[in-house]
C-alpha cells in the first residue's frame, strides 16, 4: 500500500484517519455527489458525445493515477483539471468517484479515504472548469487559459488537502497542527512543481483538442 | 474568439510557471531530497516504519486489504447499486 501524498490525493491507507471523519468527508462527498446526480437528472438530454469523452477520460486519468514519475522522489499525474475543463463539474464529479474507487481496489489510496480524495478532485475538477471558461475574458489561447486554470485547480487541491488533514488529524501523529501545516505546506510546495507538468500537459491537450475538434468543448472554436 | 495564444499570454504564462517553479524548488530544497512519501512522513512527524499503520483486526472495511474476495463482493455491490440507480433514475 502507498503511503504518502502526490499531488493532491491523499494516499493514505485505512485507519489513518479516524471513523468518524471517515464518515465526515464520506457524507460530504455523497452530497456533492447527489448534487451533481440531480443536475445530470435536470437536463432533458445530455449530449452522448460528452458520456464517451467522460469514458475515455476516466479510463486515461485512471491510468496516470498509476504510472510514477520518477520525478521529487516519485509523483503521478492526476488529470482531474482536465477531466472538469473537458466533461464539466457534474460529470467530472462521477469521473473522479469511480477512479477513486477503481483505485481504492487496487490499494491506491485507502477505502475511507474516498470521501477525502472525491472532495478534493472534486474542488480540483470544478476551479479547473471554472477558470477555464472565466479567463476567457483575459486570455484567448487555449493553452494558456488550461495551463492557468489546471495550475490553480491543482493549487486548490493541495489547499484541501492540507485542510482536510488538518481538520481530521492523523491517527499516531505526534506533531503539533502548526508543525503539520508547516510540513505538509513544504509538501504543497513540491506538489506544485509537479502541477507545472501537468499544467503544460492539459494546455496542449485543450488547445489540440480545440484545433482538431472544437465542437468537444463548448464555447469553443479554433 | 481563437483558441492560438498570443505571445504576450505564453509569457504570462512563463512568468506564472517561473515563479511557482521557483517556489517548489525551494521547497524541495527546504524538505530535502527524499521521497514523496518519506516528505509525508517526515511532515507529519511519523517513522518510516509504518506510522499509523492500522492494525489487522479493521472494523468496517478496514481489514479488506489484500482480500481478493472482499473486493470482488464491493465491486459486485458497487456494480449492482449502479444498475439499480441507473434503472430508478433512468439517467
Amino acid at each position: 500500500m502507498q503511503r504518502g501524498f502526490t499531488m493532491a490525493h491523499i494516499h493514505l491507507e485505512d485507519g489513518s484517519f479516524t471513523l468518524f471523519w471517515v464518515v465526515v468527508w464520506w457524507a460530504i462527498a455523497l452530497i456533492l455527489i447527489s448534487v451533481a446526480l440531480f443536475w445530470v437528472r435536470s437536463v432533458k438530454k445530455i449530449d452522448t458525445r460528452k458520456i464517451t469523452l467522460a469514458a475515455f477520460c476516466t479510463a486515461a486519468a485512471f491510468a496516470i493515477f498509476q504510472v510514477n514519475i520518477p520525478l521529487f522522489g516519485g509523483v503521478h499525474l492526476n488529470l482531474t483539471p482536465l477531466i472538469g475543463i473537458l466533461v464539466g463539474p457534474a460529470i467530472g464529479s462521477f469521473v473522479v468517484l469511480i477512479i477513486n474507487i477503481l483505485s481504492a481496489a487496487i490499494g491506491h489510496g485507502g477505502w475511507g479515504m474516498i470521501g477525502a480524495n472525491l472532495l478534493i478532485n472534486v474542488i480540483e475538477v470544478v476551479v479547473a472548469y471554472t477558470l477555464f471558461r472565466a479567463l476567457k475574458r483575459i486570455f484567448s489561447g487555449a493553452f494558456t487559459r488550461g495551463g492557468i486554470a489546471t495550475l490553480a485547480s491543482l493549487f486548490c487541491g493541495n489547499l484541501a488537502m492540507i485542510v482536510i488533514v488538518l481538520v481530521s488529524g492523523i491517527q499516531g501523529v505526534t506533531q503539533t497542527p502548526s508543525q503539520v501545516l508547516a510540513g505538509l505546506s513544504l509538501l504543497a510546495g513540491v506538489n506544485i512543481g509537479v502541477a507545472i507538468i501537468e499544467a503544460i500537459i492539459t494546455g496542449m491537450i485543450i488547445a489540440y483538442i480545440i484545433r482538431v475538434r472544437p465542437d468537444m468543448l463548448e464555447g469553443e472554436r479554433p | 474568439m481563437i483558441s492560438t495564444s498570443t505571445g504576450k499570454e505564453c509569457i504570462i504564462f512563463a512568468v506564472i510557471i517561473a515563479m511557482m517553479g521557483i517556489a517548489a524548488l525551494v521547497a524541495f530544497q527546504i524538505s530535502g531530497p527524499m521521497g514523496i512519501e518519506q516528505r509525508f512522513q517526515h511532515a507529519l512527524g511519523i517513522s518510516g516504519d509504518g506510522g499509523a499503520e492500522p492494525e489487522a483486526n479493521g472494523f468496517l472495511g478496514f481489514s479488506i486489504e489484500g482480500q481478493p474476495f472482499l473486493y470482488a463482493g464491493i465491486v459486485c455491490g458497487l456494480l449492482i447499486l449502479c444498475y439499480g440507480a441507473y434503472r430508478h433514475f433512468r439517467i
